[in-house]
């Protein structure tokens, strides 16, 4: 039996779902979190029959006329798959507004039963719902529950199998003017009869409320974005200082900096194994995982941190914050949401734009989302943060707040580039503030901590060990002494002069930039593996090993490089469906390295004339390159403007 | 001699899988698998 779970956008589908199957799929309280059809069995505990019962969760749609991406895939899926039974859930917070889509719903024949769902807040405001009345009025069963306690989802699946057994065609109600041409109008008004039937509303929404309150100072049009500012440098404060810095530090200098090696070489030695299979397994293999490893304790605090600002509320408050920012560079609202769910990682980030209707809003957001820090780059930020800024809380947090300067500036700078017009509006009806859940923080923070060690398992591993193979054998397969004369190194020295403008000198820094593009963590992987076997200092501890290749701001540059430059390939790959042409997706990667690559030359060329009062290395190629983008900017610029006012479209 | 075909062997085994799962996971658009990268449907299949 297949069970479609169906409803408008942040209703809580994929909580009830995970509740109902086990799974962890990612929730949000702001809509657009499931962009793609997700299937699994139901839980053993909602299936006392043993019945072969599949569960479905589609996009939230706002009706059968599919106005986005994946509201599309949820009609395909309806209308195509015919679901035994669907479960229509409603929010119960806002009936009104969900039962448009349901009474289109029940007009198709498919059984349906609603779930009337977020009791718990209904009952907090003291609002009533008469839900015998309401399933009259609809022709179906209305059970009211709570996904997140797991209230009522006995019965409701009870009931849903009950009428998938039944084979029963679903009864649409009827009401005047539905074949008329004002259709929807007519539906709407039914509904709005039927809400004051069996709806009683207490709370006084002229009233203002203490989640109002807060909102006039969280989501202030002033104070919005420096409050963000000061709570992320709390989060990273808290990450970084707390018990996940004293973890992180344990893990790299003892855990992975001693024991696993001594361990490792003794148990070799004592087997008798030659000395350069002995160094792949010690310093590329274990030394490379071991260092991104190392960092996993503060990646779980910082994203258990993230988790809680999420569910509290507040997230949603910062896409608010955000709007009147990106409604001036041609973006609407909707495009902070992938890029919130791209600080977890960039893949689903770029999914996420799937909700954008606008195809160029679409386009800049799927080209922006990338420069938001993922989880792959938090191992960056703290190797760095780490190792050249030991006394700055204020590193962490600012990649954050560059990383909002560049979706500001690279926004304007695609809208001027590209004849785009954008128009749509957006619209986010905010979550109640709430008490957040530990247990939501906890179950996320663990599923990062997996995916973390999956990556650290196979792709970093399989890249450090070709990195260590690279950097100790001679293009002949001589094992070298010097790493100068390795293949890594020629590989390096090709790439090594485009990055004399940036100030970043020697074919290491070139090397883990390349492997930087596999997978992020792959740049602390590579400077691991490839320290480890030229220096005796500690990589992670303040003036380690890499103050040979870096002074503070040119560190502060190869930070911005690497994080503000392309994704890895998985996202770029996710980039690739999501754009579904090649051209823009070569346009896109173009315009990020352009992007990252200035910025890191200006930190670097204007940093060290500020700082040091001498220019960097490669001060001469960095004006003629400056030189020469800014030429490009202008002319492609006027030829816009020019097709522009031919087109009669406004910048 | 013997020490070196054993432990050859079984990190030569380690890489090879850990390369077979990138190598799918790159041919099947998968992620690692949290829902961090959101597409689960192609996960824990």
């Amino acid at each position: 039996m297949k069970i479609a779970l169906t409803g408008n956008p942040n209703s809580g589908k994929t909580t009830l779902f995970n509740a109902i199957t086990g799974k962890a799929e990612n929730v949000g309280n702001w809509p657009g979190v499931t962009v793609a059809v997700k299937e699994a069995d139901l839980k053993k505990k909602y299936n006392q029959q043993g019945l072969e019962v599949k569960i479905i969760d589609l996009p939230g749609t706002y009706s059968i006329s599919p106005f986005t991406g994946e509201e599309k895939i949820t009609r395909d899926f309806i209308l195509g798959e015919e679901p035994d039974v669907i479960i229509n859930i409603v929010d119960g917070a806002n009936v009104g507004r969900s039962l448009f889509f349901t009474t289109q719903l029940l007009e198709l024949g498919i059984p349906v039963i609603i779930a009337l769902n977020k009791n718990d807040i209904v009952s907090k405001r003291g609002d009533t719902v008469d839900y015998t009345a309401l399933g009259n009025e609809l022709n179906c069963v209305v059970i009211p529950t709570t996904a997140t306690s797991e209230e009522g989802l006995l019965k409701l699946i009870n009931e849903a199998i009950k009428l998938g057994n039944e084979k029963k065609a679903q009864i649409a109600p009827e009401f005047p003017g539905k074949d008329s041409e004002d259709s929807d109008l007519a539906r709407q008004k039914f509904i709005d009869s039927i809400v004051v039937k069996c709806q009683v509303k207490k709370r006084d929404a002229s009233k203002v409320s203490l989640s109002d309150k807060a909102d006039r100072i969280v989501a202030h049009k002033w104070l919005g974005l420096p409050i963000f500012f000061v709570i992320m440098w709390a989060v990273f404060s808290f990450s970084i200082e707390g018990v996940g810095g004293f973890l992180s530090g344990y893990f790299n200098e003892v855990l992975f900096g001693e024991i696993i090696p001594n361990a490792a070489n003794a148990l070799l030695e004592g087997l008798g194994v030659n000395e350069l299979l002995q160094a792949l397994i010690v310093d590329g293999a274990i030394g490379g995982v071991g260092a991104v490893v190392g960092f996993l304790p503060l990646v779980m605090v910082l994203f258990f941190c993230l988790s809680l600002l999420e569910d509290c509320g507040y997230m949603a408050r910062v896409a608010v914050v955000m709007d009147r920012f990106f409604k001036k560079i041609g973006l609407s609202g909707k495009s902070i949401i992938p890029m919130i769910v791209g600080s977890g990682c960039a893949i689903p980030g770029v999914m996420a734009t799937r909700t954008i209707e606008d195809v160029n809003e679409r386009r800049m957001t799927t080209i922006l989302t990338p420069f938001v820090p993922c989880g792959a780059k938090l191992p960056i930020i703290a190797l760095f943060a780490a190792v050249f800024f030991p006394d700055n809380a204020w590193v962490g947090p600012s990649m954050y707040i560059i990383a909002i300067a560049m979706i500001v500036i690279g926004g304007l700078l695609l809208k001027k580039i590209f004849v785009w017009e954008n128009s749509s509006q957006f619209i986010m009806e905010l979550p109640d503030y709430k008490f957040p859940s530990i247990k939501y923080a906890f179950l996320q923070m663990i599923d990062k901590a997996k995916a973390f060690i999956y990556k650290a398992s196979t792709i970093i591993l399989v890249c450090n060990t070709l990195v260590w193979f690279a950097q100790a054998y001679s293009w002949g397969l001589k094992p070298v002494e010097d790493q100068s004369l390795s293949i890594l190194a020629s590989l390096g020295s090709m790439i090594a002069p485009i990055l004399i403008p940036l100030g970043f000198v020697g074919w290491q820094l070139a090397a883990a930039a390349i492997t930087g593009f596999i997978a992020k963590e792959n740049v602390v992987a590579t400077f691991a593996v490839l320290l480890a076997v030229a220096s005796e200092e500690a990589l992670h501890l303040p003036g380690g090993a890499l103050v040979q290749f870096f002074t503070p701001v040119t560190a502060f540059a190869y930070l911005a490089f690497n994080l503000f430059t392309p994704p890895c390939f998985a996202a770029i790959g996710a980039m690739n469906s999501e754009m579904g042409s090649k051209k823009w997706l070569f346009k896109a990667l173009g315009f990020q390295f352009a992007v990252g690559y200035i910025l890191a030359m200006l930190i670097t060329q204007i940093g060290s004339l500020i700082v040091y009062g001498t220019p960097a290395v490669g001060f001469i190629p960095a004006i003629i390159i400056t030189a020469l983008v800014a030429t490009y900017l202008v002319i492609t610029i006027k030829k816009s403007d020019a097709k522009r006012a031919e087109l009669g479209v406004e910048a | 001699m013997t020490g070196n075909i054993i432990v050859g062997a079984v990190f030569a085994v380690i890489i090879i899988f850990a390369a077979t799962k990138v190598f799918k996971d790159a041919k099947n658009q998968k992620c690692s698998c949290g829902t961090s990268c959101s597409d689960k449907s192609k996960c824990h299949k």
